[in-house]
Order: C-alpha cells, then structure tokens, then sequence
C-alpha cells in the first residue's frame, strides 16, 4: 500500500484544516480544497502538476461522497495515549517473528506435507540395504565355515572306515584306562583310610531323617507331592515356651502358610459378602479342598454364630491339619481325593434299586380276595346312611326356616337364592362321617340332601308365594333371632330389578326438571310469549307423563289434536314457518291496511353538495328525516326473526358454506374449475338419492329389482351363479344413473336382476 | 508472513463518512472503534463493524480476525 508518504503529505494538510474545525464530522468546506488547489496550482505553473495533486485529491474525494478522515501517527499515537493504548509500532523493517510472541500469525508454520512418494522412495531403499547386508552377512557365514571336507583336507586324515574304526578303537581304550586308575586310586585310598574318615566326616554331620523324628509339621501332610521338594523352617517360637505338646517345635513352610491364611480370610469373606464369594470361594486356591467339614467335599453352609468361626476355629483347623514326623520315611497318607470321598458318602446313603424280585402282570379282575375286601367296605357304607337318615322330626325345624326365608324376600322380585337347610350344612354332614375316608361317598351323600331339599322346597313354595309375603313379615323376623344358623340373609339383589327400579327414578328425576323448567321459562317471558310457551310447556308436560315409562310412547294415545301436532312438528313433518303471528308490524288483519307514515327526503339528483354536502349521522346510510326522528310506534315490541335463507339456481336451500360460494362465484364472475363442480354435483345427486331413498328398500332398490325379475321370470327364485346365472344376462337397463353412481362390485352381482 | 508493525484500515460508511486507521495487528476491535469514534464523533459502543454479514466482535484482536493491512471494513451504528 503506497499512501505511507502520500498520505502524510495529505494528512498535514489536512492537520491545519483540523485544528481549525471542531469535532463534528462536517464535510470540508470548499474554500480550504480550493485553496490547497490554489497553492497546488501556485507552486507549479504547469497544468500537469496541477493535474497530478489535484487528481490525487480528487481520487480520494471520488472515491466517496465525503473526505476521507485520516490522522497521521504522531496524533494517533496521541490519540491512542489519551484512550490508554499502546503506541502504533512503527518499524520500517518487517519485524521478526520471534519478536512478537502468541500473534496468530507466528505460531503456525505450516509443515510441508509428508510427500508419499519421496517415503515410499526411501522404504524401497531401506529394503534394498537391508537385504543386501544380509546377503553379506549370510556370505560371510559361509565362508567362515567348514565343511566336512575342508576339515578333513585341513588335518590330513584318512577318510577311509579304517581310519574311523581305529578312532573309535582308541575312544574304548582310553576308557579301559580312566577305569584302571580309578580302581588303583580307590585301592590307595582305601590303604590309608582316607575315604572312611570322609565318609565319617559326612555321616556325623548329616541329619537322617530320624533326627526328625518328632517334630510337627503345621501343615496338612495332603500337601505334600512326592517328588516335590519343600523347604520348612521352624515357626517362631518364644525363648522360654516350653516343649510341650501345645507348643513343641513346628515346622513351617512360608509359601504355605500364606495361603493357608489367605484361603482363611477369603472363607472369612465370603461367609460376611456375597452368596457369589461363597460360591466362587472354593476356586481361589486351596479354600475349598482345604475344607474338612463337609463331608461331600463341599464348603460347609452357614453354621450358628458362624461369624467367630474364625476365631474359634483358627487353631482348632490349624492344629487338624497338623501330622507329627515319625522316624524314618513318613509316607505321605494315602489321601483320598474329595471326588473318592463323595462317593463313599452317597454310597453309604444309597437305596438298592433292586425291588420286587418277581414282577407280575395286573389282573383287570378282582381276584376273590378282593372281592372279599371290597365286600367289606361295601358294609361300611351302610353304616353312613343309617345314623343320618331323614325323619319326620328332622323336618319340623326346616319347615319354620323356609317360611322366615320367605318372609324376608321382597316383594315380586326373583328368587335365586339357593335354599338352604338349617338343620344340616354341607360343614356338618362333613364333620359327622370321620369314620369313612371316601370323598366319592361323600360328595354322592352332599348331592343325595341337596336334591331332597330342593324337592322339599319346591313343593312348598308355590302355593305360599302371595299371602305368606305381608303377614308373616314380623314374626318370622322374631323367630329368626331365636337362631338357626342360616347361610343367607334377607335382601336379595337381582339385576333385573336393580336396572326396573333405577328406570322409575330416571324417569321421575326427568319430569322434575321438565316443569322446573317450564316454570322457569314462565316466570320470564313477556305475556305475548308466555301464552305460547304455555302452550309448549303443557305438550312437555305430557312428554314427562309419558317419559315415566322411560319411553316415548306415541302423543296420539294422550293429549287431543295438539299433542299430534306437537309430535308432528317435533319430528319435522310441519314446516314451522307460519307457526308464530308477527306481532310486528301489522302485515295481517286491520293494522295491516292503515296508512304507514314514511319519511322522505327530497333530494335533488344534480346537487352536488345536498348529495355529499351534509352528512348527519341520521342522514348516514339511511336517509332519515329532517327533524327529530322517533321510533315507530307500531314497532316498540317488534323483535324481528331474521331467517336468512339462500337458494341457489336450482331451487335448493343452501347452507351457510354453500350460500358463501355461490356469493364468491356471482362476486368475481367465476365459478369452480371442473373437479370441484363434479364433486358438487356429485354430492347434490347423492343428497338426492338420499331423499328418495325408501325405507323399506335399499339405496339401489334391489329389492324391487327383485321382485321385478322374479314377475318377469315367472319364478320363485334367481340364479347368482353358474350356467343358469349368465343365461339371464341384462336385456337393457331402465334406470341409469343410479347405475353410474355406485359400487362397482354391488353392480356386477346384482346384473342378474336386471 | 511476518506481521508488519502497523496497519492502515478503511472504515466506511455508506453515508459518507470513510475513515484511514492506523492501528496496531495486536489491537483489539473495540480498541478500533475507539479510535474510529474519536475520529467520526460518535461513541464507540454504537459503533458495528462488519464485513458484508460477519458482525466483529469487540474482545478478538485484528490479527486474530486476519485484518490485514489496507482493508476496508463497514461502519454501521447500532
């Protein structure tokens, strides 16, 4: 950027201007520029140096509408002390980047990208040495070797087998030799007594195993392998304990004893943590071979005050586990494996599967022993009947029960109740057989009473049904406190009549609310109108009477002419239109025919300012008359029933929706595009079809298609299906369009009637 | 590219006002408007610079927004 001089030249200049101006951001007014054109055009006489500074100026000036403001570093510098800021650095060289260290543009230098072809270049080379450098290697090796036949050439042997053969002859003999004086040797030896002093020497200082004799070894003797050396030192023992049988000398091997004591903890831990430690307890290390107190080899389940076990039992264990080295060899016990150990147990508690020696097979026939038993038992059974046989004394009590049942009953309502005997509950006729243990007997004896006491009953009931109910009300109540225990009590609640009850409460809630609101409706309404609506209210009083029932019955059985019309108009047989009488405006009878006072201003077509000119608010929109306007008299009480009704071309009453379109349409000149009208003709025909639709047939009049087809046959019946079926195909169709309109599929089984 | 000691901004506004600062790369965006408003007379807080939609916030160093030196930044007011 070249406006380091040129524009300090400027910014001179433009330093006068400044100080003479105020701090406004007022464009420079044209004197100075023109003066500076002035000086600029006195100081060079040729036009082409006062082109130049004047170009240069207006470069500036054209490059916006205004000045460019631009202060020198000097009032920079100044300018940015007064703000509390750092000087410009002004360096004329490009300072160094070192310099300035933490600027954006100095902590990044870009490594060049890792060029791969330059890295397979030198992976291919490396290869290519490496491989080279063996193959050196390997020469290298080679020559430095020996084959058979340099060494033989080397040393100038024989290669013959009889060469060979007197090697090998020379080998024994050397052997002969070692031997000989070995055996001289010994024989010298033997002469001075030197060897049995040694031997002395080393038998006195060894230990034998019998000097072991005696010693307790801590640990079990299972542990030991043969042929596993194992290293035991003495356990530590205090200077003056004695050597008794609690605290003789023990034997200790370390390694043994920390798992040991870390077995224990782990057993420890797993008694106090999760039933997942327990488990996984036996396959930390020794922990559950170790274990001596199942005898399934298995660790033991939780014992009582199984958390000091491992206090009680730590020396109890250790001491167990313990075995005393005798003289000699110990031979380790033969320890039985856990698995040998299980099988000895569950053989012990085992059962001979063995059973019946002789197997016969079953005899679908009693044979005559058992006849004989059954025979017995056939006795047995008479004995239940004989203590428990009904007599008439037994009947007496039931007979006041069933009549004190019935009292309790309501009236005219469904008995469902199972009837019950006072004297014998099923519990009791249970209770009182204990002797015989067959439930077949006795369920067949629970059905046996059941079925008499239904008879018994039945018989009774009857006749009893209407008298009984009223009288004996009180009475039986007494006699029922004397207490018979019966299962049931006295309110019997059947569906039915819950469901008939609360229809009589409904209906008569219903007739409430129905004269609460007629009167209601009374005590507002003008007088006019409370005549009709008494009117109203009396065909809805006869609506109430008959909602007793909860059903609508027909008007035309209560209630004279008005009822019926009533109903009619309710239904929308009558068209309510000329129902009510305008009290308005007088259009009908004698008021109807008086003169109507009617105001009319006289306007004048051509007068502008009478037009538009006076604009009162009575004027405004409806043309009022001059001076004081009144209400119409006639119309105090009108209150108008404004029914807007549109019809659309074809006669149709329109709904609101449809009134609206048909507006738009008459509005903007358009109608709807082709879709839409189909779909509105579409649903006009439907609506149509609707109307015409009769009850008692369905919408595409099958039936009375039917019953055309079957004249035309002459035949009870049509084909559907088969041969006969496409022979009565369609001759031609009257009607049309209902065809068009409707389900294809309903038009395709329904062709044979046509 | 070593970082020249001193850099000249255009700062325009569209309405006529086009202001040549000199600043420092280290210095911040608001210390700019700072010297922007010393030199056009309004307060530095109503002051927005932008470039077309990039809105330069007052905390981030000119440097740091890669404001070299001879560029022409928008003055808007806010």
């Amino acid at each position: 950027m070249g406006t380091g001089d040129t524009s300090s030249k400027k910014s001179e200049k433009r330093k006068r201007r400044r100080r003479s101006r105020s701090a406004s951001p007022a464009p420079p007014p044209p004197a100075p520029s023109s003066s500076s054109q002035a000086q600029a055009s006195s100081s060079s006489s040729s036009r082409r140096q006062q082109k130049q500074p004047q170009h240069q100026q207006d470069e500036e000036e054209q490059q916006s509408s205004g000045d460019v403001i631009s202060l020198s570093i000097e009032e920079t510098n100044k300018l940015r002390a007064k703000l509390g800021l750092k000087p410009l650095e002004v360096n004329s060289s490009a300072s160094d980047p070192k310099a300035k260290p933490g600027s954006s543009s100095t902590n990044f230098l870009h490594a060049p990208a890792k060029s791969l072809t330059q890295a397979k270049h030198s992976a291919k080379v490396q290869e290519r040495t490496l491989i080279g450098w063996q193959k050196r290697e390997m020469r290298e090796k080679l020559t430095r070797l020996r084959g058979l036949g340099d060494d033989s050439d080397e040393e100038d042997k024989d290669l013959s087998a009889a060469a060979w053969i007197e090697r090998s002859r020379n080998l024994e003999a050397e052997r002969r030799l070692a031997e000989q004086r070995a055996k001289e040797l010994a024989e010298l030896d033997a002469e001075f007594d030197v060897s049995r002093l040694v031997e002395a020497d080393v038998a006195s200082s060894a230990y034998s195993s019998n000097d072991l004799a005696g010693l307790r070894v801590a640990h079990s003797a299972k542990k030991f392998k043969e042929g596993q050396t194992t290293v035991l030192v003495l356990q530590d023992r205090g200077v003056l304990d004695s050597n008794d049988d609690d605290a003789a000398e023990t034997l200790i091997n370390v390694n043994m004893v920390d798992d040991e004591r870390h077995a224990e903890n782990v057993r420890n831990r797993a008694q106090v943590g999760s039933a997942w430690h327990a488990a996984n307890a036996g396959l930390e290390g020794e922990a559950g071979l170790d274990d001596e107190d199942d005898e399934l080899g298995g660790a033991a389940g939780p014992s009582v005050l199984a958390k000091y076990d491992s206090v009680i039992a730590a020396d109890s264990a250790s001491r167990k586990r313990a075995f005393v080295l005798a003289g000699g060899e110990t031979e380790a016990p033969a320890a039985k494996s856990a698995a040998a150990l299980a099988r000895d147990a569950v053989a012990a508690a085992s059962v001979s599967l063995d059973g019946p020696s002789e197997l016969k097979l079953a005899a679908d026939y009693l044979s005559a022993a058992e006849v004989a038993e059954a025979a017995k038992f056939k006795r047995r059974k008479r004995k239940v009947p004989k203590s428990r046989m009904l007599k008439a004394d037994d009947l007496l009590p039931l007979v006041d029960d069933e009549e004190a049942s019935k009292g309790r009953q309501e009236e005219g309502e469904l008995v469902d109740e199972a009837p019950t005997m006072p004297g014998l509950t099923d519990a009791e006729i249970i209770e009182q057989t204990p002797s015989v243990a067959d439930e077949a007997l006795e369920d067949l004896q629970l059905l046996l009473e059941r079925a008499r006491r239904v008879q018994q009953q039945d018989g009774r009931r009857r006749p009893r049904q209407l008298p009984v109910v009223n009288r004996r009300d009180k009475q039986d109540q007494e006699e029922d406190s004397s207490g018979l225990p019966s299962a049931s009590s006295g309110m019997v609640f059947d569906t039915t009549a819950e469901f008939c009850r609360s229809l009589g409460d409904a209906s008569k809630a219903a007739t409430a609310v129905a004269v609460a609101q007629a009167e209601a409706r009374a005590a507002v309404a003008d007088a006019a109108e409370a005549a009709s609506f008494e009117a109203s209210a009396a065909a809805a009083d006869v609506d109430a009477g008959d909602d007793e029932d909860g059903l609508e019955d027909d008007y035309s059985i209560y209630g004279g002419i008005g009822a019926a019309l009533e109903l009619a108009r309710r239904k929308g047989y009558l068209e309510s239109s000329g129902g009510r009488r305008d009290a308005a405006a007088g259009s009908s009878g004698v008021s109807g025919l008086r003169a109507k006072k009617v105001f009319q201003e006289d306007l004048r077509h051509d007068d502008i300012d009478a037009k538009f000119g006076r604009r009162d608010r009575l004027s405004f929109g409806g043309g009022g008359g001059g001076g004081g306007v009144q209400e119409f008299k006639e119309l105090r009480n009108y209150k108008p029933d404004v029914k807007l009704e549109y019809t659309d071309d074809d006669g149709r009453v329109l709904n609101q929706k449809d009134a609206f379109d048909y507006l738009s349409h008459r509005f903007h000149g358009k109608g709807s595009g082709k879709k839409k009208t189909e779909k509105r003709l579409k649903k006009i025909k439907e609506e149509e079809l609707l109307k015409s639709m009769g009850s008692s047939d369905t919408p595409l009049g099958t039936a009375e298609k039917l019953h055309a087809k079957l004249e035309r046959q002459g035949t009870a019946y049509v084909c559907l299906s088969g041969r006969a079926a496409a022979a009565s195909l369609p001759s031609e169709t009257r009607s049309t369009n209902l065809q068009s309109t409707f389900d294809l599929r309903f038009e395709i089984r329904l062709r044979c009637l046509y | 590219q070593p970082q020249p000691a001193m850099i000249e901004i255009t700062v325009n506004d569209r309405l006529g006002k086009k202001v040549r600062i000199k600043c420092n790369p280290s210095d911040t965006i608001g210390d700019l408007k700072k010297l922007i408003a010393a030199q056009t007379g309004t307060r530095w807080d109503k002051i927005v610079l932008k470039k077309w939609y990039t809105i330069f916030k007052d905390h981030i160093s000119l440097e740091d927004y890669e404001i070299h030196d001879g560029m022409n930044l928008e003055l808007y007011y806010q």
